[in-house]
């Protein structure tokens, strides 16, 4: 039996469509016209022909990087903690881990200024890797609501306490059992919560520019202030880096153990 | 010498005393269920053996040592669970291996153990597949593989065939048991299912109430169970009031009539009674055969056909219903329901409860 044509749905989804794809499109056309008169990639290798640009990327995605380890070696014990043995906690948990997104990073970039500052107990601010740690904390505060939530789901996905006791009784010790056991087991809802940090992370304007470090995101506002293609070719990379990411976020979420990512698409083709 | 001691075990959640006074000495290799309907706090004590529960009051001692304050992982027990608990990540030699590993075996020596606990389960070849690629039994037998390859000191059992269907739940209790006694691991097992118990046990102990109502052999708790609760929540049961007139003989008036019991009651003449026997005790008795024990006719009301057993229910005088199982000969004719029949029982098959 086909399904009946409806043609409300079907002009809402074209709506919806067209809202999104249209300034995408338009992004992407005036980002080919570069060059007088032709279609070219001219913007994109003007792009990747900056030195800056590259040591902007690079930088912000090891701190990226950075961050995701932090965040994840932060909220995964505390997430297990809170689920396993202070149930009661878990709203307050909750509640702390969305206030990145209520508070302006504006704010939390202050306080550490102010509170690592040259004239504090521990002046951070006065010293490269002391701001590029400060730097890295505020992307994994930026975080939290993100990992937390995608680590919480995935220990709802799994019964932790009764593993928990299983690898107890086996002589197992916590941190075993946490390094071993759990975090193998929530490694898909780690994964998607470590690609939202990262596509957060990479294009963070307000933290990277008041502790002065030469990110992705800073870059990003200057170039848009200074030339008129190149933006547009950066915006067009960068929805299609996070759209990768999803897709690998996908991928990875529906991995089963044991399963490798190359030989689950290879054998879904042969089915195919 | 005993193996496994708790002494005056008492738990308490909060107001509430979910286990009291509990004490039990399991001996070497032993077998022992512990059975009683849900929150009469038989997996409390099995939790406070295995260390997830402190008990409020009491002690517990493994091989002669108080492992009282001991966390679980330093208790050297191996436990299987309801929901099998595997390791999603690890493959079922990963699994059976993780408390070997643990404990710091070496590799050599992990992978010959594993192989060995693997074919004691049953299932040879199956090392490199996942949890999620098996059929919750052999999810079960992977988890009696991981709970017994490291040789704990007492094996724990927390319902771990309840998830199963029926027939293989028969078939692996039957497995649990050979492989428990081939290893002489003393084990406790917690079960709501009285036949599970009866089949597998040296000894069960019928729990109510966060209490020990009855320690004994399968056969001391079906045939002289040692309170009402126990004789009523083990097996079907038919109850029948009675008044005691000769404590010395046993002789009692019933609904039923006069009947004689051919033994010592220890009451006083005239107290209330209450008279127990199981369905299978009565008889059907074939026209014209002489009377054995104490005899009574009725009207059978329902027949149940039950494979092996054919469950009757029938209205005897003075308004009693009794319930009667037959086993299912081949060429036996058994009676219809409306049909008026004879039944006999024998005195000693009969209980007095209080």
């Amino acid at each position: 039996m086909t399904p009946r044509f409806r043609i409300g749905p079907a002009i809402i989804t074209l709506a919806a469509i067209l809202y999104f794809f249209v300034p995408l499109y338009a992004a992407f056309q005036f980002s080919l016209q570069m060059k007088r008169g032709e279609l070219s990639f001219a913007a994109y290798a003007s792009v990747f022909q900056d030195g800056v640009f590259v040591n902007a990327l690079v930088f912000s995605i090891l701190a990226s990087a950075a961050a995701i380890v932090f965040g994840a070696l932060l909220v995964v014990p505390t997430a297990y903690w809170v689920r396993l043995r202070l149930p009661k906690l878990r709203p307050v948990v909750e509640f702390i881990s969305l206030l990145p997104l209520i508070i302006p990073s504006v704010v939390l970039v202050f306080g550490q200024i102010r509170m690592f500052g040259s004239s504090s107990f521990l002046p951070l601010t006065t010293s490269d890797w002391g701001t590029n740690l400060l730097l890295v904390i505020g992307y994994v505060v930026l975080s939290l609501p993100y990992m937390f939530r995608a680590v919480d789901n995935g220990m709802a996905a799994i019964d932790i306490a009764t593993l928990t006791e299983a690898a107890e009784s086996l002589g197992a010790s916590r941190a075993r059992i946490v390094f071993t056991i759990i975090f193998p087991n929530i490694r898909a809802a780690v994964v998607s919560g470590a690609f939202l940090t990262f596509s957060i992370c990479l294009g963070e304007f307000a933290i990277a520019s008041l502790l002065n470090r030469s990110a992705f995101g800073p870059y990003m506002v200057q170039l848009g202030q200074d030339r008129a293609y190149e933006p547009a070719a950066l915006a067009i990379m960068s929805f299609a880096l996070t759209w990768l990411l999803m897709a690998l976020m996908q991928a990875f979420a529906t991995m089963k153990p044991g399963q490798r990512l190359f030989r689950l698409t290879l054998s879904k083709k042969s089915q195919a | 010498m005993s193996l496994l001691t708790l002494r005056t075990l008492q738990k308490s959640f909060g107001a509430t005393t979910v286990v009291k006074n509990f004490d039990l000495t399991m001996g070497n290799a032993e077998f022992i269920s512990l059975l009683g309907p849900s929150g009469c706090g038989k997996t409390t004590v099995l939790r406070m053996v295995a260390g997830f529960e402190t008990p409020s009051v009491g002690a517990i001692e493994i091989d002669g040592q108080d492992v009282t304050a001991l966390r679980p992982n330093q208790r050297k027990i191996g436990m299987m669970f309801q929901s099998y608990a595997l390791f999603p990540n690890l493959n079922v030699a990963g699994n059976v291996a993780f408390g070997l590993k643990v404990s710091g075996v070496p590799s050599g020596e992990i992978t010959r153990r594993v192989d060995e606990m693997l074919a004691m389960v049953g299932l040879t070849g199956f090392g490199a597949r996942y949890p999620y690629q098996l059929s919750g039994g052999q999810q079960q037998r992977v988890a009696l593989a991981r709970a017994i390859a490291p040789r704990p000191r007492v094996l724990l059992l927390d319902e771990p065939l309840s998830a199963l269907d029926a027939k293989i739940r028969v078939a692996l209790r039957g497995e649990i048991r050979a492989i428990q006694r081939e290893l002489g691991i003393t084990t406790l097992f917690v079960t709501h299912d009285q036949e599970e118990a009866m089949a597998m046990s040296d000894r069960v102990v019928v729990m109510n109430g966060g209490r020990a109502e009855q320690v004994g052999t399968p056969d001391q708790i079906y045939n002289r169970p040692a309170s009402r609760f126990v004789a009523e929540f083990i097996g079907a049961l038919n109850l029948l009031p009675a008044t005691l007139r000769d404590a010395a003989s046993g002789v009692v008036d019933t609904a039923l009539g006069t009947l004689t019991l051919n033994r010592v009651v220890p009451q006083s003449n005239g107290a209330a009674l209450t008279l127990a026997f199981r369905p299978e005790s009565l008889r059907l008795l074939p026209e014209g055969s002489p009377d054995a024990g104490q005899t009574f006719t009725g009207r059978l009301v329902t027949r149940e056909f039950l494979g092996a057993i054919v469950r009757f229910r029938a209205e005897i005088a003075g308004g009693v219903t009794l319930g009667i199982d037959c086993f299912n000969r081949t060429g036996e004719v058994l009676p219809d329901v409306g049909q008026e029949v004879r039944l006999g029982i024998l005195p000693q098959e009969i209980l007095v409860l209080q």
